[in-house]
């Protein structure tokens, strides 16, 4: 039913009753719709094709309310087209010049503009707004690729054509820092939805600019100045991006007759731009001078500064255009003699981590290992550190008593298993040797002597059991050998005054050993009450 | 000898001492940005860079504007890092994890050829690796059960991926601290050495455990650790055709 109301059967009498212009007039439903010649040529024209893709390019930015996660801010306090836009104007504002955003600056500024809309809400979400709204324009949801939204072509007859492209990602900036860039398209779609040849749109956006200066329209010569800038962005990017190119593979570059004409134009163009927007500063300056109104003032400071930015961008462009034939040059002469190409590129997923995880635990760590140093790129032995040196040069002269431990098998030290080198007999034997110790002050070579009737083994343990209570095994401090745990080491301090020991088979210091002061809640030793 | 030659001998072994520091960026270091126009700029110098890395038992694989040289060290060299050297003192399960973890790190990073080809920075986080491992591996565990929904008893031994499942994603220890009786404590500590080693960065602004690969990560992989894995898997899976095949012979 109709919103005109009742429906009316037309019959052949209610016809017959009209006059025949009126029945010309009156839609028949069996004949096709009427003629679709015009409206076609509507769709076919190229203004509505650019439009269409326009549009498409703003699908993300609508698409993010419907994502998974959104749910969670189910306030609905938040905007998030004016947050999306915000950080991509933001990125837009600085992109290319020396401070370009990085992804903290633009998440400080999304929590603020979060903030401000919902300032009753705990920071945290404001926080993870700020950080749904970047990983959406940065397309994190898919790694980082590209946006692809499918449009209709009906140029002829009915064409569906995919859109990949992306609206920020992240790059590095000029010292190193991770920052954000727009793209192209994006900065195009922002600018005003017209997919201009960057190049010819500065022309236009010149000749609006003085014309509205002239007439006084600050609040718009302000807009307009923005928007020159952000177009010097665009045109700066597609320079860039060509040189980037090829600097990566020279062969995927045209440098027969599309760079070198896309670099001639530039030329033309930038000495036209530099020499126009010295002129329009000119002009603004003298308007500054002349304008009474302080607002008016400010306004064309603001737009001055701007003017002034892009003119720093054409000026660098200008110097990356012309050097851009030596860029050719050395990226032929650098990718000549590069191998023809790789055999080919490993699929991560498939070739490498599938089979791996199938393996046995030997067999991938063998695999995995492989892998993994050969990423690790070069790794220079670690110093020791000034600090170890001090540790080094404080401690006394180590005596070599037996054997040296090995460096390179520390496992079979961390092995439970591991064989008492000393019998019961012989760890009591030193026991009592070292017991004396406990009681009054002594020296290392008095014990050594009192252990030499027990046999070379119990003087040996007397010996390293002194050494490690005077010098323990920092490295490991958390584990100190079983051996010496009944051995009093910690229960005796030892003291170097330099005299010379001299005793068969043993040289170095003779030290002195002194019972450590006990703890009140520690009770004293039973033989010793 | 000719003043000019000592001195272009010491400033490529500059350019070769950067290489080995791989965290220093040329944007950052006007000397390294200035070598690094050189070695691209100039195949005298270029060669001379190539053959005192060479005699250092290094390899340059890429002179990338943004990371500086990336260099791969010959296996046995000086520079040479080995995985046992991961981390004293863990488990052999655990060092296998280790390495498994830096597998699928840059498996979750770069899945396809493509993806190795493309000049992006890449973002991974210790949850999103987690689960993307644990994905796989309920995949693998659907493919090994049989009709009535059990695993299949006919699973030989026991596979790589299942001393990853035995462990949990997350368990805390301490104030705050991860335990290395969990994933997310072996992936963070995976990361942070890539962070060391100059491939990775942090990227707290998006929380913590969150981190950035840079080129140098991609550059590794596609030029130099994707290509000798590849090998090594081709490698075994020849030594396997070959054992197979002499059981086969022993069996007739």
């Amino acid at each position: 039913v109709s919103a005109e109301g009742p429906s009316v059967e037309i019959t052949a009498d209610l016809l017959s009753m009209l006059t025949a212009q009126e029945r010309e007039l009156l839609v028949d439903e069996s004949r096709p719709v009427a003629d679709l010649g015009e409206s076609m040529q509507l769709v076919t024209d190229a203004g509505f094709v650019r439009r269409v893709t326009v549009l498409a390019r703003l699908a993300p930015l609508h698409a993010m309310e419907s994502k998974e996660g959104w749910q969670q801010f189910t306030e609905d306090r938040y905007d998030l087209r004016s947050l999306a836009l915000a950080a991509v104007d933001s990125v837009v504002m600085r992109q290319g010049m020396e401070d370009e955003a990085t992804s903290e600056d633009i998440l400080t500024l999304l929590s603020r503009l979060a903030q401000l809309a919902a300032p009753d809400l705990p920071a945290a979400n404001h926080t993870a707004v700020a950080r749904f709204v970047l990983r959406e324009l940065l397309n994190d949801r898919e790694g980082g690729a590209k946006f692809v939204v499918h449009y209709s072509d009906y140029r002829d007859g009915h064409r569906r054509v995919p859109l990949p492209f992306r609206l920020l990602e992240e790059a590095s900036g000029r010292r190193g820092q991770s920052v954000l860039r727009a793209s192209v398209q994006a900065i195009n779609a922002l600018i005003g939805g017209l997919d201009l040849e960057v190049e010819d749109a500065q022309l236009a956006m010149d000749a609006v600019l003085a014309a509205q200066i002239s007439r006084g329209q600050w609040g718009r010569a302000e807009e307009s100045a923005t928007k020159s800038m952000l177009l010097s962005v665009a045109l700066a990017e597609k320079v860039r991006s060509v040189l980037a190119e090829t600097e990566h593979d020279v062969r995927t570059v045209d440098w027969v007759d599309a760079v070198p004409t896309l670099l001639s134009n530039a030329r033309t163009h930038l000495d036209e731009r530099l020499y126009a927007e010295d002129g329009l500063m000119e002009r603004m300056r003298q308007a500054r001078n002349q304008a009474s109104d302080a607002e008016i003032r400010a306004t064309c400071v603001r737009i001055l500064t701007l003017l002034g930015r892009a003119n720093h961008r054409h000026t660098e462009l200008h110097g990356t255009v012309l050097r851009a034939l030596q860029t050719f040059l050395d990226a032929q002469a650098d990718q000549r003699f590069r191998p023809v190409a790789r055999l080919r590129l490993v699929a991560m997923t498939d070739e490498v981590l599938h089979p791996t995880v199938r393996m046995t635990a030997d067999e991938a760590f063998e695999v995995a290992s492989v892998f993994a140093e050969a990423l690790a790129g070069p790794v220079v032995t670690r110093l020791p550190r000034l600090a170890d040196f001090y540790g080094l040069l404080l401690a006394p002269a180590r005596e070599s008593l037996g054997k040296q431990p090995d460096d390179d098998d520390p496992d079979i030290a961390d092995d439970e298993d591991d064989a008492q080198p000393y019998t019961d007999a012989q760890r009591a034997a030193a026991r009592v040797v070292l017991s004396a110790a406990l009681r009054q002050p002594c020296r290392l070579s008095e014990l050594l002597q009192a252990a030499s009737p027990h046999g070379p083994a119990v003087v040996d343990l007397v010996a390293l059991s002194v050494l490690w209570a005077f010098a323990p095994e920092h490295d490991d401090a958390d584990e100190a050998p079983m051996e010496f745990d009944d051995l009093f080491s910690t229960q005796l301090v030892v003291l170097n005054d330099g005299r010379p020991l001299d005793l068969d088979g043993y040289s170095g210091h003779d030290l002195i050993i002194v019972p450590a002061p006990l703890p009140d809640h520690q009770p004293r030793p039973e033989f010793l009450a | 000898m000719n003043v000019s030659v000592v001195d272009d001998a010491r400033d490529a072994a500059r350019l070769v001492r950067y290489a080995c520091q791989p965290r220093m960026r040329p944007l950052a270091d006007e000397s390294y940005h200035e070598l690094l126009e050189r070695y691209r700029s100039s195949s005298e110098f270029r060669e001379l860079v190539d053959a005192i890395a060479d005699g250092l038992t290094l390899l340059v694989v890429a002179a990338h504007p943004e990371e500086g040289i990336v260099a791969h060290p010959h296996p046995g060299g000086i520079f040479t890092y080995r995985l046992v050297d991961y981390q004293k003192g863990i488990k052999p399960t655990e060092r296998m994890l280790v390495g498994l973890i830096h597998i699928a790190i840059a498996a979750r990073a770069y899945p396809t050829p493509a993806d190795l080809e493309e000049e992006t920075i890449k973002r991974v986080s210790v949850a999103e690796v987690d689960a993307f491992i644990r994905h796989l591996i309920s995949e693998l565990r659907r493919g090994g059960e049989d009709e009535s929904g059990l695993t299949s008893t006919n699973a030989e031994f026991d596979q790589a991926w299942q001393a990853y499942d035995r462990m949990t994603s997350r368990r805390i220890k301490g104030r705050n601290g991860l335990s290395p009786a969990c994933t997310h404590y072996w992936i963070a500590s995976v990361l942070d050495w890539l962070v060391t080693q100059g491939l990775a960065q942090r990227a707290t602004e998006f929380g913590s455990g969150h981190y950035r690969l840079l080129h140098r990560f991609r550059l590794q992989v596609a030029e130099a650790a994707g290509q000798v894995v590849y090998d090594k898997l081709a490698d075994l899976r020849r030594r396997q055709m070959a054992a197979q095949a002499t059981g086969e012979e022993e069996m007739g």
